[in-house]
């Protein structure tokens, strides 16, 4: 490939044999040698665009709609506040609320269902795992931006949580990225190597697609940067722009940071959860966050900060603390990066796009200190000890109540259809975007990413065929027109968006939404929301809008059946469905040779005992 | 106690003798409890013939055997229960069925007790 720089960093590639770049790639990779490619692979990946920035895609994991300083929140991301300063924050911005999808929607532009991730395999039961489309694992059917950008020149860089899939063909390295450190579990310690659940018998890390083992002095934020600025910097100046993905492990259980963090949060929250929603909603309103006139509903999770003791809210605001801290420690360990970009000359190139895969989490125990919790840690190896809350051993999460306020001013948690499920921060920043403004209201989808990425990097989007085969057709929409300031939406009023997870349920149109939470938390009864003027989801307009309520109804039919999402078994419970798939793929060999044995060895004890008798 | 044991034992029983009846009475509803659909032609023969045999003869087992205090009659009933449970668990680790724990749980509880009832209100042979 031959590359000519022109003024101010910018870059006119010429891509005289952009396709050779596809002859590294070993055999089941997603992209092929050049003789095989498709006609409209080939016009895809030779587009020779005139601007070539570089792309930073950060993804927080399980970070609430207000958990950034520039969203509301009093935690201290001086970081994502300068990006934020420096180009457009989305506040009607929409993802799946569990992450596997969401990843696999970020990366495609392709709707969660048809790319093979409904869910996250870890929750899908044995009756949709049937279907070749429920696999949790993101499909040879859909190609990821890292495959377009690496086939147009760029480099790709992965460090992070991957959790697409786990075996060699499912990797990282083999979905487009050319240097990987990928965790491939839903989530793992951020001290050591260490599964964060016992349904893992360890922790899987990998890099470059090979087993690997994490440094001793591991911290997933510090560590993860760390990976990207040496993947940066192994590619020196050789004129090809980069395209760097960091999925953080940040915020996502068990939620853990460094000393020094927590200890700037020691009494920030001892006036409780209701006092600090309460806080974030006056901030989010004086931010032109949400409306001014925005109202909340208090989950029936939450619980009375007073009917605590004094002891217990000692306790829970440690916990908040040290969640503030994590948070904080990841926007610090970003901003090395932006530093050593400055530093290299490579930050006016650059364009950051900051998001979260979905809203807070709320599974972590009401009352985590409790007698018994401490004795069930232990064999984990965990600690939930006051005194090293959040430190290397110990094993924190946020309780529903605080969770609620990291969702503030929204409703509902991770894994429901709620806004606070769903609607969580996204910032696309950079000195090279054009003159923009600083807030967007406009209805934006997890899908619109990929398009976005294509069309700041002068890449075309595939067609119906990539790779030399068919694939799915991106959904997403270029959200280029709304950083210029173009125009108001990027979604026609008549639009719809249609979601799905494990029965939770959404479709979007206009400014309104229709809703389904099943329980233990929803009602399993659709609702609907003007979601712009009622982001808090208060007022559900069902009765008084019957009509659009229908229609919308209808609307969701047909997605339901466009795109094969299938319907969850009576009686399905994602927290048991964890446990049960948990104990199949890690302990169904030693079951079965459990029962096995059993049925062997059951009729000579029974021969034995006859024997006996007579 | 042995009174008390005895009526406890004797619920299953009737519960399942009453569920054997509504595979023939009612086989739709009694399908829809198991999860399954009422099939149609030679499976649906197949479908109520077999789980109302199948539960006609674990609970008459189960009567039989409080009302001979026979131990030898506990045996069958057990080794149909443990069997079904087995059977369920070897179904979610091979075939991917659903772990159904609420049927696995009564089973085995249930195979207990008249292990137990067997000890304790029954005389051999």
């Amino acid at each position: 490939m031959l590359t000519l720089h022109l003024n101010n960093g910018w870059r006119l590639t010429l891509v005289v044999m952009s396709l050779l770049s596809a002859c590294h790639h070993a055999l089941g990779q997603e992209a092929i040698a050049p003789a095989a490619m498709e006609p409209a692979a080939m016009e895809s990946a030779a587009v020779a665009p005139v601007t070539r920035p570089n792309i930073v895609l950060i993804l927080a994991d399980d970070l609430g709609f207000s958990d950034l300083a520039s969203y509301g929140s009093e935690i201290q991301t001086p970081t994502l506040s300068a990006l934020a300063e420096n180009g457009v924050s989305f506040t009607n911005y929409h993802t799946a609320a569990s992450c596997a999808p969401t990843r696999a929607m970020l990366l495609t532009g392709v709707d969660s269902h048809r790319a093979g991730v409904p869910n996250i395999p870890e929750m899908i039961p044995p009756e949709q795992r049937q279907h070749a489309h429920y696999q949790g694992v993101l499909g040879r059917n859909v190609v990821t931006v890292a495959t377009l950008l690496q086939d147009s020149g760029y480099h790709t860089y992965m460090a992070g949580k991957w959790h697409l899939g786990m075996t060699p063909d499912l990797l990282p390295s083999r979905r487009g990225f050319e240097r990987t450190v990928a965790m491939a579990d839903s989530g793992a310690d951020n001290w050591e190597q260490k599964p964060y659940i016992p349904i893992y018998e360890k922790a899987n890390w990998f890099a470059d697609g090979e087993e690997f083992e994490l440094p001793e002095d591991f911290y997933s934020s510090r560590f993860l940067v760390d990976k990207t600025i040496e993947f940066i910097d192994s590619h020196g100046d050789d004129g090809q722009p980069f395209f760097a993905y960091i999925p953080m492990q940040a915020v996502h259980i068990p939620v853990q940071a460094p000393q020094e963090f927590i200890d700037r949060y020691m009494g920030v929250y001892d006036s409780g959860w209701e006092t600090l929603r309460k806080q974030r909603l006056v901030r989010a309103i004086e931010l032109g966050i949400v409306p001014a006139d925005t109202a909340m509903v208090t989950m029936s999770t939450t619980k009375d900060w007073d009917d605590l003791t004094a002891v217990q809210q000692r306790y829970e605001a440690k916990r908040m603390a040290v969640y503030a801290a994590m948070v904080e420690a990841m926007d610090f360990h970003l901003g090395r990066l932006v530093a050593h970009l400055k530093s290299t000359g490579k930050y006016h190139d650059t364009v950051f796009i900051f998001a979260s895969d979905n809203g807070s989490e709320a599974s972590g125990l009401a009352d985590q200190d409790a007698a018994w919790n401490h004795v069930a840690m232990r064999p984990q190896g965990y600690s939930v000890d006051y005194a090293t809350l959040g430190l290397k051993g110990s094993f924190n999460t946020l309780s529903p109540s605080f969770a609620s306020s990291a969702a503030a001013p929204l409703a509902y948690y991770k894994f429901y259809s709620g806004e606070g499920g769903m609607r969580v921060p996204l910032i696309i920043a950079g000195e090279s975007l054009p003159q923009k403004p600083l807030l967007s209201n406009a209805f934006t989808y997890v899908t619109d990413i990929t398009p976005t990425i294509l069309a700041l990097t002068g890449v075309s989007a595939p067609g119906q065929r990539y790779g030399g085969r068919p694939i799915e057709p991106m959904i997403g929409r270029n959200l280029l027109p709304l950083l210029r300031g173009a125009v108001q939406r990027v979604y026609a009023e008549q639009d719809a968006i249609g979601y799905e997870l494990a029965g939770n349920a959404a479709l979007f149109q206009g400014d309104y939404k229709i809703v389904i939470n099943r329980g233990p938390l929803g009602d399993n009864q659709w609702h609907l929301y003007n979601i712009v003027i009622d982001p808090g989801e208060t007022a559900d307009l069902s009765s008084t809008m019957p009509e659009r309520l229908q229609g919308m109804l209808g609307l969701y039919q047909q997605y339901v059946v466009d795109n094969g999402v299938l319907p969850v078994p009576a009686g399905y419970n994602d927290q048991l469905q964890i446990i049960f798939n948990g104990l199949h793929d890690r302990f169904g060999r030693h079951i079965l040779l459990f029962v096995l044995s059993f049925l062997v060895l059951l009729p000579f004890y029974i021969a034995y005992r006859v024997k006996n008798k007579e | 106690m042995n009174k008390i044991l005895r009526v406890i034992v004797a619920l299953p029983g009737i519960l399942f003798v009453v569920t054997g009846l509504r595979w023939l009475v009612d086989p739709a509803s009694a399908a829809a409890q198991f999860g399954m659909p009422l099939l149609d032609g030679l499976g649906r023969s197949s479908q109520i013939g077999d789980m109302a045999s199948f539960f006609l003869t674990l609970g008459m087992l189960i009567l039989i055997a409080l009302i001979t205090a026979k131990r030898v009659w506990y045996y069958p009933a057990i080794m149909l229960l443990v069997f079904t449970a087995v059977s369920r668990i070897l179904a979610w680790l091979i075939h991917d069925a659903a772990p159904a724990v609420e049927m696995i749980a009564p089973e085995i509880i249930i195979a207990c007790l008249l292990l137990f009832a067997s000890r304790r209100l029954a005389e051999e042979g």
